[in-house]
């Protein structure tokens, strides 16, 4: 998956990763994961943000 | 700060929940947003153990029997949002009386869906007015008509109009748009009464905060009227329904939710693309809410091309889009697998939500069940199977849910310009 997006202040933004493929590998531009938090089917990610901004969800 | 009985109590429940409140915005950013101005994206199911339908046949039970499971395996599929049906019938069975064991239901169901982190959409639901306006056998219908689920009997006003369908569909009915037309009309006071119906449920919900908002009315139908009429009618309803909301919460020092609006049917199955003027409120909490059935129910339009479509209406009420409903209904999932795919890259291409049609459906649900009682189907699927007894038999439509539970976006800061779903293995 890949997102892009423009902001003008930082912030997280928060992504579901389902778990088929095993865990991700997140990473982008002005973008840092903050936490990966594992929930029941998936992940949830927290992804630290500035910018214009671009964030990557490989396997 | 002083507390006096339960006042505090409620208080200090709002401020500990605040940050789960949404809202939406119109105009050149129109979004579902969350308190931290994050752009929210929903994605779920609809969800209908509270529907109140035509029996068919008294031994096949119309709906699934409730279970909190459901929303936590929706959960685990990364759903953040349920549509709630519910029926007016059952909330106000005979009028001005209200039906406080279901509004506790809806209530009930309502908190165990946001207890697994689910936003509720909470829907006035109706299809073909009521489940009163079935055939008779002493009408000798060609076409018969099957109740549905809307109305209560006392609100199901239709004076001498045919129970039979024009030409098999339901809402060709005259007994139906009849009963519609009496809705327009506010015939008796029944359009009053809908609103003040809706009030209480509003009344019994809106301080949980994870309550996305109301779907006001699900696919209205028009009377028999000039068509502009009834759409000036419609919207005038809406108007009205939204006022009596916002009141509801204001008096009750409640939280303010989204409203959500639809258009007419007619757009599912007929080229009558039937929605309301795009002035019919100055509301900003507001989401344009339409149905998506192309290369489903209807093939007037390709998926994309319906998408592209509503979202034109949508770009005139200058409102977020969320898609109600849609969905696919091979009985071999496998051969729609292309089609939910399309409508998923539509989705990501605008960064929209919705609610597919529906997790779960009985065999004896009208939707399933023929007029006479009989059913062609041991078992039905649309995202867990049902079997007869309404019982989930352990199988899932993986191929659905594989299109449902992809990777996405909950919550983005700032302005998203671009999504896509692109699977790399780098390992």
């Amino acid at each position: 998956m890949k997102l892009k997006a423009s902001s003008g202040k930082a912030g997280i933004t928060k992504l579901w990763i389902n778990r088929r493929y095993g865990t991700p590998i997140i990473d982008g531009k002005n973008s840092t994961l903050d936490k990966l938090e594992s929930v029941e089917g998936g992940f949830i990610g927290h992804v630290k943000v500035d910018g214009d901004y671009e964030i990557n969800v490989n396997y | 700060m002083v507390c006096l009985f339960g006042s505090c109590k409620k208080e200090i429940k709002n401020v500990e929940s605040q940050s789960r409140l949404l809202h939406a915005e119109r105009g050149v950013n129109p979004g579902i947003y969350d308190k931290e101005g994050r752009y929210i994206l929903l994605r779920g199911a609809n969800y209908n153990v509270l529907g109140d339908y035509w029996q068919g046949n008294p031994l096949l039970p119309t709906t699934k029997s409730y279970d909190i499971n459901d929303f936590k395996m929706m959960a685990a599929q990364g759903f953040n949002c349920v549509r709630l049906i519910f029926n007016w019938s059952a909330i106000e069975p005979t009028k001005g009386n209200y039906d406080r064991a279901y509004i506790d239901r809806i209530r009930k169901v309502t908190d165990d869906a946001t207890s697994q982190g689910l936003y509720v959409l909470l829907d006035m639901h109706q299809d073909a007015w009521s489940k009163f306006t079935f055939s008779l056998p002493s009408d000798n219908c060609e076409f018969p008509n099957k109740g549905w689920d809307g109305a209560p009997e006392w609100a199901t006003i239709y004076d001498d109009a045919s129970r039979c369908t024009l030409n098999g569909g339901r809402e060709t009915t005259p007994a139906v748009f009849h009963s519609f037309q009496s809705l327009w009309d506010n015939r008796e006071g029944i359009q009053d009464a809908l609103i003040a119906s809706w009030v209480e449920v509003v009344k019994a919900t809106a301080d949980n905060e994870m309550v996305l908002g109301y779907d006001i009315f699900n696919e209205p139908s028009l009377g028999y009227k000039n068509v502009n009429e009834e759409l000036y009618k419609l919207g005038k309803f809406y108007k009205r329904t939204i006022e009596a909301i916002r009141n509801a919460e204001k008096s009750n020092n409640l939280p303010e939710h989204i409203a959500f609006f639809e258009m007419g049917i007619s757009w599912n199955g007929e080229p009558i693309p039937s929605f309301v003027f795009p002035e019919f409120t100055n509301e900003q909490n507001l989401v344009f809410a339409p149905h998506n059935y192309f290369e489903s129910i209807t093939y007037l339009l390709t998926i994309e091309q319906g998408y592209e479509a509503t979202n034109i209406f949508n770009n005139n009420y200058k409102t977020h889009m969320f898609m109600g409903e849609w969905g696919f209904f091979d009985s071999n999932p496998e051969n729609d697998k292309s089609k939910m795919k399309r409508f998923a890259k539509m989705e990501d291409k605008y960064l929209y939500g919705s609610t597919i049609w529906q997790w779960s459906q009985t065999p004896g649900d009208p939707h399933a069940i023929n007029f006479d009682g009989t059913t062609p189907q041991q078992t039905s699927l649309h995202l867990i199977e049902l079997d007869q007894a309404g019982q989930f038999t352990g199988n899932i439509n993986t191929v659905f849910l594989n299109v449902l539970s992809r990777n996405r976006p909950l919550a983005i800061v700032g302005k998203p310009r671009f999504l896509k779903r692109i699977l790399t293995m780098v390992k």
